[in-house]
């Protein structure tokens, strides 16, 4: 795997914090992987990082000078910010590709989004949750019922099943992805 | 035909949910290759976090979610412990 190089400063001129960068150098890879099923072009999945970085460098700043309460959790909070630039992008790319071309793909348009709807929560969930919530998740994901994953980490069914829809309730809110109807 | 309704939407979910957790498995075993293993633990380490999770660390907890050859082993651990029915 190459190293993930991230400039100093965005494509727009900000600079980024050295804390920051590295923070987004530690969740580079989990940021692209989500990235690349959304957007495809790791390069500018790469400067949208760096915009998210220089963002929050700003922000943090900001609140320093104005001595309101500090980012708790900068990794979980620039992770957000760049979901929320990626988005963006997302959302401005079809409407400029469907002046040009006709929309032949919807079907594969609309899975593609089911998976990176699903890892992106997934990944917000191994991020912010606690180590309980995460363990429940990773054993639902691997088949085991709610009863087996009880037993296992010592919790009641219903205990396991809660922590489960909590987790993923909270990465939806945070990340603003409604939940899908059935 | 209401019970049917019913029934027709409770298949309907119980796939889509069936969809996100198959979607979920594949993510974490296939997008974080990590083919030079940086700072991965070694499978006693995962198998123990598979059979007795509370005796593991938390960023070997942490680990598997973002290193997918270790999810894997991990994953492989668990479907023997669930076979054997020991847990």
């Amino acid at each position: 795997m190459r190293p993930l190089l991230l400039n100093a400063v965005d494509r727009l001129g900000r600079k980024i914090d050295p804390a920051v960068l590295s923070i987004a150098h530690e969740i580079g890879p989990r940021a692209l992987s989500y990235a690349r099923i959304l957007i495809g072009d790791p390069a500018e999945a790469i400067n949208y990082l760096e915009e998210a970085a220089a963002s929050v460098s700003a922000a943090i700043e900001q609140k320093k000078c104005f001595g309101t309460p500090e980012v708790r959790n900068v990794a979980a909070y620039l992770f957000r910010t760049f979901v929320r630039i990626v988005d963006g992008a997302r959302r401005k790319k079809p409407l400029l590709e469907a002046s040009s071309t006709e929309n032949e793909d919807a079907p594969l348009c609309l899975s593609a989004q089911v998976r990176v709807e699903t890892t992106v929560l997934l990944n917000e969930v191994m991020a912010t949750c606690d180590r309980g919530s995460r363990e429940v998740v990773v054993l639902r994901l691997e088949g085991f019922s709610w009863a087996e994953i009880g037993k296992h980490l010592g919790i009641s069914t219903h205990a396991a099943e809660a922590r489960f829809s909590k987790a993923l309730d909270h990465a939806r809110k945070t990340l603003k992805i409604p939940r899908r109807k059935g | 035909m209401p019970s049917g309704r019913r029934r027709s939407k409770k298949h309907k979910s119980k796939t889509e949910d069936k969809e996100f957790l198959e979607l979920g498995r594949r993510h974490f075993a296939k997008d974080f290759p990590n083919p030079s293993r940086l700072g991965c633990p070694n499978d006693d380490l995962l198998k123990l976090l598979a059979q007795e999770p509370k005796r593991v660390a938390d960023d070997i907890q942490k680990h598997i979610t973002s290193c997918s050859p270790c999810y894997r082993t991990y994953s492989e651990f668990l479907q023997q412990m669930k076979t054997a029915g020991s847990h």
